[in-house]
């Protein structure tokens, strides 16, 4: 129903005017071969040139190719000299990306192109002149990985200025609003509408633009010379002066939109020859594989994807709607090669994807409301490299305290004090682990954010320690939207310093949200996040605690009164930054600023812990994220891994779902296995709507209390190898981590298995780190349960109702019998898995605790695993105080290395090896063990060929030691 | 040893045997001393580890000494948290021993709560005993009352039917009236022969209740009652029986070809009327066969029309001794000597009413015709308004005797719920039907009235009745009221309420809350739920220190 309140292409401008745009037959862009050269842009070394189109009223494009590391190139697009100057978004990318100098690199013109290209990279950019493309050629065979403008869709639309009314035509009466029939969406090609070719030519008119004023811009609350100010004079035409379609204002439902800057849009399709498979583009619930949305010929299949922030109200599933956040990242693979790109661009984006005829790969076709064009591509050759290089762009995810990784029991509200105590009593009384306990928005002052409803929870810090007796935390919600309310601090913090974002006419901005009336932090400002993270302090916020962490919601931003949900475009960051250019990444800011508030506000040595529900390139360096609100469904628990896996390989590493769905009340058996999916999903929550039934784990008896305990203390037993692969994300790039524990904790599993064709689709499973398959079950009733295990490797089934740790003698679509007490996990042959299987009441007790070492063998009797350990909550690790410990079992030996770290002592680096459990050991009997000279215990489980070494007792994170079975 | 049961302590100490827990399947293993407590699990079922944390789900003992031994699931042992009020849940020295002076604490606690408890036992005693008298004293009045209301049913019946035959004779008087002001003029006119018998049609039709009594005979009184009622108020034209008129319809060609020339010039006003008659007389035909089946109802209508004549004084009680007034009552007494139950009742024989009718039918012909020879005397008009008066206040007796049949009913109805529900074994929350509690909960106020309803009230007025009493749920001591059917949430479900008893000295809303929307839960305090057996097992906990107990 939601759905159909939300806008489509054909209701806006900029998507009717790009989608079925297209600049062949002859009209195309050509370089001026004589522009190319090296040269500054931006202040930033480059290769430049200019584009031309003979086609009218295209402006003259200015080509910048920059190299920025890790064999990453940049390609950038704009008009020569717009009139006014356009955004080009700042702080996705992660400090220090700057563009390389390319003195070292090679530059050769010839006849028909040009070739950019150094001896490092695996790739080179290759500029062909006419028609104009860029190309990523490897080097090693000469394949074509990505040709921008393939298909000549190529399209900067000018900024000009407003035409005066025209005198002749008598003014129609009806500025007919912009049609909005799903029809019409679904876009044949005869929608499709070119610019109008009248209006301004960019750069003869307008001699003040240029470079400078690209900068001040970009530094709009630095400067005030802009655009839209200068707009402004010329604003008395008629709504289309030019009539040019949808490009002066925009109306949608009961809000107009100004455009005072008019139509600004670019776009630009990009081919991969290569590729079967399109993925990434979060966050949205279609297939993880991305279906085509235009077909062979050219012809809408559907609406294209969208990349537009929004507070979608009961989401539906298999939309190709944007939700909550939006990352413009592709990964275009098939079973050989993989390339990434970035779109760069924060104001609203939709691409188009389709198959190219002769069955030459996919085409995207990318465009945006403003800004520049703006790529990355990220050569690969793998799918790991791919994400590395994106890391390496956009920042390595937070390094989570350990807690993070526990269970969080959340709920819209946990009422009071009482109640808050009574659930972490009973978390005890049963025996299940649990980290934290979350408060939602009631717990506030009538929803003014770092405040306290005393009512309730008459004394917040002692209710903190309380649960922080027993090594928990506490998280409560902290919203971008400020009640205005003139005895509320925070509105009148925000009204002095002049920190809201504002109306067109200068005044603060309003908009409907939860406390009612609200005005929005303009977080786009470094002064404005810096003003906000220096709230987090008791002073400010009464019973800031060191126990207590944050939650930042609605920051897509959701205002319920506003277009679909959110602000409108017009709106203006400082004095004319348009809210337009920076939609998609204010959420982005408001948890880099929360993260910053809770950096400074436990005094600088305490991992942050923020939870967003928006997000943008390069969040995942300030927390979690998790998927919104769900639904209690089937289809929604199946839905969660769909939506899970292309935020897993843009980088959003830390998410999750909300386990038994945010919306309704999921029946028990439903709720059973969603604990199970999620106990083995990166963030793992518990939340429901404040209209739900209560639903703590043990309110269903059992059998359904017992397992649903049971998948959480499963998920605690694995702590030490999720933590592992959290840091291998986190601190992996110093090159310490073996590749296998570089890439995101939750692998779709071609991502490890590339040339397993099967795999390429399986949005059902997938694999923690490189050695546990997961395969939850997401069917009701269901008795039997396919799992996909590619062949030529062995796999342990670790539930098996007849013994832990069984091999699987089957490859392929295996069913394996799945009564509810039954999850479906399997190690893969050649890993070892770091536990920990002592049952704790938190994370906080487990740092000393002994591990056991699960090797799982695979043919060659060998295996290789990797545990990283340190205090679990600092930065210490920065000073040295950390370990990265490698296993390796070959030849009936177990070797530990220290490859990095294990300089200086921490709490927990004393830690024991406790157990040795070798799956697939196989029936040589019993024997026995030696650590270091000592005989120890063996026991053999004959049914499952299990070798069990117990009581080894040797150090976990120091010393080199070898434990030898006979 | 540590973390053991205080009890088998010295036979752990001699090692045990186990299912080992790293090898499934395999057969039980001995673990010596040496294995117990050395912090590495061996025994799947966590036995050889009870004083450390290695095996998952197993127990931890606190000795607690001078206290009493309480058990610890193992995760809790050695985690930085001091469990154990003898700190043994810890290393040495992380805790220190709280254990006598927490049993200091929670013994005077659990002194005071006994004595709460007695002192609520002694209350529920008392309330008890009351509830037992009230008891008896509702089942005394349920007796009564249901005498009284066979008694009432009784004189409603009679009343109707006293009111009935008023009306009738008010009819019949008006018929003769009619009657004789019609011939006056001209008291030969066949016209006012016609309207005599169309008079006495109409009266035979009067005595519907006595037909109808034998044409339904499978309806109640009450069924006939509203027959009668129905005709009376809606007038003849309209039958409310659709069977009768259905009858009546069919036996309308007969009586047409019997007497075509006598209906001939009924004015159409009259033609149901006839129809009716006609259709009553057919069945009186037919009564005639089946007379035998009858003869109990016969024999009920008798009896009741003997009281009747009892209470037919009533009515003229208050009426005044002029001459009027004695001319009315001889017209009464003329009524009474010519109402058919009563020659009924003197003929005294079963299965008569055919003849009865059709006595009463020459009678009024007689009648009729003796009134046309006879001018209209002034006393009989006075005595017709007498009648009236009679009439009304026959119906001002009915009503108030329907209407105290409806209070005895629901003042029944009433008692025996109350009678009906479960009081518990001695009956004390008896003590409960009828009370209500009020208490503050933030800024509402909730109202229970135990076995009735919940009601929720913000600034003193009723915002929304959370459920009504719909019995118990569960069993024993854990056993909830359940209050359900309350105001509808908006956009939401149906309020609904369980409410949770505890011992108090008394009565007391402890707590209210919304697990879930709209659905509450309530904890009440009475005395009727205390239960010296607690007391004791509280004060129990005390006594031998040294005696694990099963609970944690």
């Amino acid at each position: 129903a939601e759905w159909s309140k939300l806008k489509v292409c054909s209701d806006l401008g900029f998507c009717r005017r790009q989608r079925h745009f297209s600049l062949a037959s002859g009209l195309a862009y050509c370089v001026v071969v004589d522009t190319i050269g090296r040269a500054q842009w931006r202040g930033m070394p480059a290769i430049v040139a200019t584009v031309v189109s003979t086609a009218p009223g295209h402006p003259d494009l200015t080509l910048a190719v920059m190299d920025v590391g890790m064999h990453t190139f940049r390609v950038a697009l704009h008009e020569v000299e717009p009139l006014l100057p356009r955004y080009v978004v700042r702080d996705a990318l992660a400090d220090g990306v700057q563009p390389r100098s390319l003195d070292d690199a090679t530059l050769v013109i010839h006849a028909d192109y040009a070739n950019i290209f150094r001896s490092d990279a695996p790739a080179r950019v290759r500029i062909m002149f006419d028609p104009f493309r860029v190309e990523l050629v490897r080097e090693d065979d000469a394949q074509v990985l990505a040709v921008l403008n393939a298909d000549d869709r190529l399209q900067v639309e000018p900024l000009r200025e407003k035409p005066p009314p025209s005198p002749s035509p008598s003014p129609s009466p009806s500025p007919s609003p912009e049609p909005s029939s799903k029809e019409k969406a679904e876009g044949s090609p005869s929608d499709a509408k070119a610019p109008s070719v009248a209006g301004a030519t960019p750069g003869e008119e307008n001699e003040d633009a240029g470079d400078d004023d690209y900068d001040a811009y970009e530094d709009e609350h630095d400067d005030e010379v802009t655009g839209v100010a200068r707009k402004k004079e010329g604003e008395s035409g008629d709504e289309r002066g030019d009539g040019c379609d949808g490009c002066w204002e925009e109306r949608f439902q009961s809000h107009t939109d100004s455009k005072l800057r008019g139509p600004e849009s670019v776009g630009a399709d990009m081919a991969f020859p290569f590729a079967e498979h399109i993925y990434g583009i979060p966050e949205r619930t279609k297939r993880f594989s991305l279906e085509d949305t235009v077909d062979a010929e050219g012809n809408a299949t559907s609406e294209p994807f969208r990349m537009y922030n929004l507070d979608v109200f009961e989401f539906e599933l298999d939309k190709p709607l944007g939700l909550y956040g939006a990352i413009p990242f592709i990964t275009a693979r098939n079973k050989a090669d993989t390339v990434g790109m970035v779109w760069l661009n924060s104001a609203e984006t939709f691409v188009d994807i389709r198959a190219k005829k002769d069955s030459a790969g996919k085409s995207t076709h990318w465009f945006s409301e403003s800004g520049i064009i703006d790529v990355y591509f990220l050569p690969g050759p793998s799918a790991k490299d791919v994400f590395q290089q994106y890391l390496r762009l956009t920042g390595s995810p937070a390094m989570p305290q350990r807690f993070a990784l526990g269970y969080h029991q959340c709920r819209w509200n946990y009422r009071d004090e009482a109640d808050s105590k009574a659930v972490d009593a009973e978390f005890d009384k049963r025996d299940i682990p649990y980290d934290v306990l979350w408060l939602d928005i009631e717990h506030t002052n009538g929803k003014r954010y770092f405040t306290w409803d005393y009512s309730r929870f008459p004394d917040p810090t002692a209710l903190q320690n309380h649960i922080a007796a027993r090594g928990r935390k506490m998280v409560t919600i902290i919203d971008p939207h400020v009640k205005r309310d003139k005895n509320y601090a925070l509105h009148q913090f925000a009204t002095e310093q002049k920190y809201y974002i504002n109306k067109p006419d200068g005044t603060p901005f309003d908009g409907w949200c939860w406390p009612g009336s609200s005005s929005y932090f303009d977080f786009t400002s470094p002064t404005v996040r810096q003003a906000w993270a220096s709230r987090f302090n008791p002073k400010d916020y009464p019973h800031f605690t060191e126990h207590l962490y944050t939650w930042n919601d609605m920051n897509e931003p959701s205002v319920f009164n506003g277009p679909e949900g959110t602000m409108q475009k017009d709106l203006l960051h400082g004095d004319n930054l348009e809210h337009r250019h920076v939609h998609n990444i204010y959420g982005h800011y408001f948890m880099q600023a929360t993260f910053e508030g809770l950096l400074q506000g436990h005094g600088g040595n305490d991992r942050p812990f923020v939870l967003s529900r928006s997000f943008f390139a390069g969040s995942q360096r300030y927390g979690a994220i998790w998927t919104g609100d769900n639904t209690a469904s089937w289809e929604h628990l199946a839905n969660s891994v769909q939506m899970l896996l292309p935020l897993q390989i843009t980088g959003m590493v830390f998410s999750g779902a909300d386990v038994g769905g945010f919306f309704g009340n999921p029946a028990p058996e439903l709720l059973t296995r969603w604990y199970q999916a999620g106990a083995f999903q990166p963030f793992f929550r518990g939340h429901a709507h404040l209209d739900t039934n209560r639903r703590e784990p043990w309110l269903f008896g059992e059998p359904f209390t017992g397992l649903i305990s049971q998948a959480i203390r499963r998920r605690y037993e694995y702590i030490p190898l999720w933590y592992t692969l959290f840091a291998g994300n986190a601190l992996g790039q110093s090159g310490e981590f073996g590749e296998s524990w570089r890439g995101p904790p939750m692998r779709p599993m071609w991502w490890e298995f590339p040339e397993d064709e099967e795999a390429d689709t399986n949005e059902r499973q997938w694999m923690v780190g490189n050695a546990l398959l997961v395969a939850p079950v997401v069917k009701e009733g269901a008795s039997k349960h396919t799992v996909y295990l590619p062949d030529n490797e062995l796999w342990y089934d670790l539930y098996d109702p007849s013994g832990f740790g069984k091999a699987v003698v089957k490859a392929g679509n295996v069913e394996i019998e799945c009564e509810l007490d039954r999850m479906v996990v399997l190690q893969r042959g050649g890993t070892i898995v770091p536990k920990q299987e002592r049952r704790r009441r938190s994370t906080a007790a487990m740092g000393r605790d002994p591990y056991t070492l699960v090797v799982a063998l695979n043919a060659r009797r060998e295996a290789e695993g990797e545990l990283y350990m340190d205090d679990g909550k600092s930065y210490d690790h920065k000073s040295g105080a950390y370990v990265v410990r490698r296993f390796r079992f070959a030849d009936n030996t177990l070797s530990v290395e220290t490859v990095g770290g294990g300089k200086k002592p921490f709490h927990g680096s004393d830690a024991l090896v406790e157990r040795v459990v070798i799956l697939g050991y196989g029936g040589r009997g019993a024997g026995s063990a030696t650590v270091e000279g000592r005989t120890v215990d063996v026991a053999y489980a004959a049914s499952t060929g299990v070798l069990t070494v117990q009581r080894i007792q040797v150090k976990a994170g120091d010393g080199d030691w070898a434990l030898k079975v006979e | 040893l540590r973390g053991a049961h205080p009890l088998n302590t010295t036979a752990l100490e001699s090692g045990i045997v186990c299912a080992p827990r790293d090898a499934p399947g395999h057969a039980p293993v001995s673990i010596p001393p040496a294995k117990l407590n050395d912090d590495y699990c061996d025994c799947a079922d966590g036995s050889d580890e009870p004083g450390t944390a290695a095996c998952p789900g197993a127990v931890f003992w606190c000795r607690n000494k001078a206290f009493r031994p309480v058990k610890l699931p193992s995760s809790w042992v050695d985690d930085g948290s001091c469990d154990c009020c003898d700190g043994s849940d810890e290393p040495a020295g992380t805790c220190t021993d709280t254990c006598s002076e927490e049993r200091k604490k929670q013994l005077a606690m659990a002194k005071k709560q006994a004595d709460a408890i007695i002192a609520g036992v002694a209350t529920r005693q008392k309330y008890a005993k009351e509830a037992a008298s009230d008891a008896k004293k509702d089942e005394r009045e349920i007796k009564n009352l249901e005498q009284e209301l066979e008694r009432v049913e009784i004189d409603l019946k009679r009343s109707g039917r006293r009111a009935d035959s008023l009306r009738k004779r008010r009819d019949y008087e008006d018929d003769l009236r009619r009657a004789a002001e019609t011939n006056s003029p001209s008291p030969t006119s066949n016209p006012a022969t016609d309207t005599g018998i169309s008079s006495d049609e109409d009266s035979d039709d009067g005595d519907d209740a006595f037909i109808g009594n034998h044409d339904d005979h499978g309806n109640d009184g009450e069924r006939n009652l509203e027959l009668q009622t129905g005709d009376k108020e809606g007038g003849h034209d309209d039958h409310p029986d659709e069977k009768v008129k259905v009858k009546a319809d069919a036996a309308q060609s007969e009586i047409e070809n019997e007497s075509k020339s006598d209906h001939k010039s009924h004015d159409d006003i009259h033609d149901d009327t006839d129809e009716d008659s006609a259709a009553e007389d057919d069945d009186v035909a037919n009564d005639e066969d089946e007379d035998e089946d009858y003869s109990d109802d016969d024999d009920e209508s008798f009896a009741d029309d003997e009281d009747d004549d009892d209470k037919c004084p009533d009515c003229e009680e208050d009426g005044e001794e002029d001459e009027e007034k004695a001319n009315a009552e001889e017209w009464n007494s003329d009524a009474d000597d010519i109402d058919v139950d009563m020659v009924c009742a003197e003929l005294g024989a079963d299965g008569l009413n055919s003849i009865l009718r059709k006595l009463n039918y020459y009678k009024i012909i007689v009648l009729s015709k003796l009134q046309r020879l006879l001018p209209i005397s002034p006393p009989a008009l006075i005595a017709r308004e007498r009648i009236s008066d009679c009439v009304e206040k026959a119906d001002t007796a009915r009503y108030k005797l329907e209407d105290k049949k409806r209070h005895i009913q629901e003042r029944l109805k009433k008692l025996k719920g109350k009678t009906s529900l479960d009081y518990g074994s001695d009956g004390a929350l008896r003590k409960l039907h009828g009370k209500c509690i009020k208490k503050a909960v933030t800024q509402y106020e909730f109202e229970i009235c135990p076995f009735d309803l919940v009601r929720q009230y913000e600034h003193g007025s009723v915002i929304a009745v959370l459920g009504r009493f719909k019995g118990w749920k569960g069993d024993g001591r854990n056993r909830l009221m359940n209050f359900a059917q309350g105001d509808r949430c908006w956009n939401g479900p149906a309020r609904s309420i369980k409410v949770e008893l505890s011992c108090g000295d008394t009565e007391e809303i402890v707590s209210v809350e919304e697990p879930n929307r709209c659905a509450y839960f309530m904890k009440f305090k009475t005395p009727a739920f205390c239960e010296k057996a607690a007391a004791d097992a509280i004060l129990a906990d005390f006594e031998e220190t040294e005696r694990p107990k099963e609970e944690l």
